[in-house]
């Protein structure tokens, strides 16, 4: 009786063994094969985002040629882009020096004159939605900033009003800021790094924080 | 005397030691992953319920231009639609018709693209600036069906002017202006109501 039992016992454990092996190889291959995915589709890569200093575009959205990635991550964005041979959209959800723009922060955006025929700086929250305000101030384009003589520009994202270009941030939570560079020179450049390099983008300062 | 760390990292390492990889199942993971990541991707856009043409296509009777209203918090209907552009917008099915597109383009800035449901821009062309651009487009549906059939071809319209014809089944006719300030609303406004779509009766 007690050999029986023991040799139940032995199958048992082989059993329990060669399942566990079973389910550590599906778990192995679901969190890689779906996990590595939704990373590249949802944060994307160097083959198929372009970075420059806090802001990030993806370089073939609404492209026919765009890749797998690209068409799943505006899919899921539910955006409708033009394609990035006319226009490129940067968004930054980090300020320069890599810290989550939030709204209990009062941030800095400031650049030369944009290479570009339009452009526009948009504050929203992490979700794309504009931000309430009563002022209803959500965006600045090439037409409505104000432009120091010199051509440089700033624009203050701030909870509470501010001189000059102010974007109300009050209640965003986490934020993000969109750019939007209509037939710009980057356009022209191509999409080399060497080129993307050269891009003048406005940086993302943080002022202050509560 | 052995090092303190050695001596805790000890058993971790005998551990290690015993686990005996297995070769034939450490490459049939790496390829069941590879496969699993690619039909993920790919099968991405088509698991989205939420693409901005389905997000859109409530707000938008088929074949009729909608001029939508500056973008504010309350009615925005796809996320990072921003306010700094003003849209108008037309769903176009070509399964019944033709499609014939008119919008004007006046200034710096001004777009109409042609998108698909996926989202791909199959067609877009830019305003230039102080000159005025006029376009007439005609979408025909994919296949062949509407080849020779056309008004023009027909004897039936005016052949001078010409519309540059492309290849869609259905998508999003989307006319964009920029803001450029509370003076040029109106004209902004006047100049997105011109944008026509509509399906062409061919008999």
């Amino acid at each position: 009786m007690h050999f029986v039992l023991h040799r139940a016992k032995k199958k048992l454990q082989a059993i329990i063994v060669k399942v566990s092996d079973w389910a550590i190889f599906i778990g192995i291959v679901l969190i890689g094969g779906l996990g590595s995915s939704y990373y590249m589709v949802s944060v994307g890569s160097a083959l198929t985002t372009r970075t420059v200093g806090p802001w990030k575009t993806w370089t073939h959205a609404g492209r026919n040629d765009a890749d797998p990635y690209t068409r799943a991550h505006f899919a899921r964005a539910g955006r409708l882009n033009l394609t990035t041979e006319i226009a490129q959209t940067y968004l930054a959800g980090h300020d320069s020096k890599g810290m989550r723009l939030h709204s209990s922060c009062v941030y800095r955006i400031s650049g030369d004159q944009l290479d570009a025929r339009w452009w526009s700086i948009t504050a929203l929250n992490d979700l794309g939605q504009l931000i309430r305000n009563p002022s209803q101030r959500y965006s600045f384009t090439s037409d409505t900033i104000a432009v120091s003589q010199d051509g440089t520009f700033e624009v203050t994202l701030a909870r509470d009003a501010r001189p000059g270009n102010w974007l109300p941030t009050a209640g965003a939570g986490r934020l993000s800021v969109s750019m939007t560079l209509l037939e710009g020179e980057a356009i022209i450049a191509g999409d080399s790094e060497a080129q993307a390099a050269e891009i003048n983008l406005p940086s993302i300062e943080r002022v202050a924080c509560r | 005397m052995k090092h303190p760390l050695l001596e805790k990292a000890a058993p971790i390492l005998k551990w290690l030691g015993g686990i005996r990889i297995n070769l034939r199942l450490a490459l049939a993971a790496i390829c069941a992953i590879g496969i699993l990541h690619v039909c993920a991707t790919l099968a991405a856009p088509m698991l989205m319920v939420r693409s901005a043409f389905d997000r859109l296509s409530p707000q938008l009777p088929i074949n009729e231009t909608v001029v939508f209203p500056p973008v504010t918090p309350g009615s925005q209907p796809i996320p990072f639609m921003t306010p700094d552009v003003r849209y108008a917008m037309c769903r176009y099915d070509t399964t019944d018709a033709p499609v014939i597109v008119t919008a004007e383009l006046p200034d710096l800035g001004w777009s109409l693209a042609l998108h698909t449901p996926d989202g791909d821009n199959i067609y877009v062309a830019t305003g230039v600036d102080v000159r005025r651009t006029n376009l007439r487009i005609r979408i025909l549906p994919a296949n062949e069906r509407f080849m020779g059939l056309t008004p023009e071809a027909l004897g039936m319209s005016n052949t001078s002017e010409k519309p540059q014809t492309l290849r869609s089944a259905r998508g999003i006719v989307a006319l964009r202006a920029p803001d450029k300030g509370r003076a040029y609303q109106p004209s902004t406004e006047a100049a997105l109501r011109r944008f026509r779509c509509s399906a062409q009766t061919v008999q």
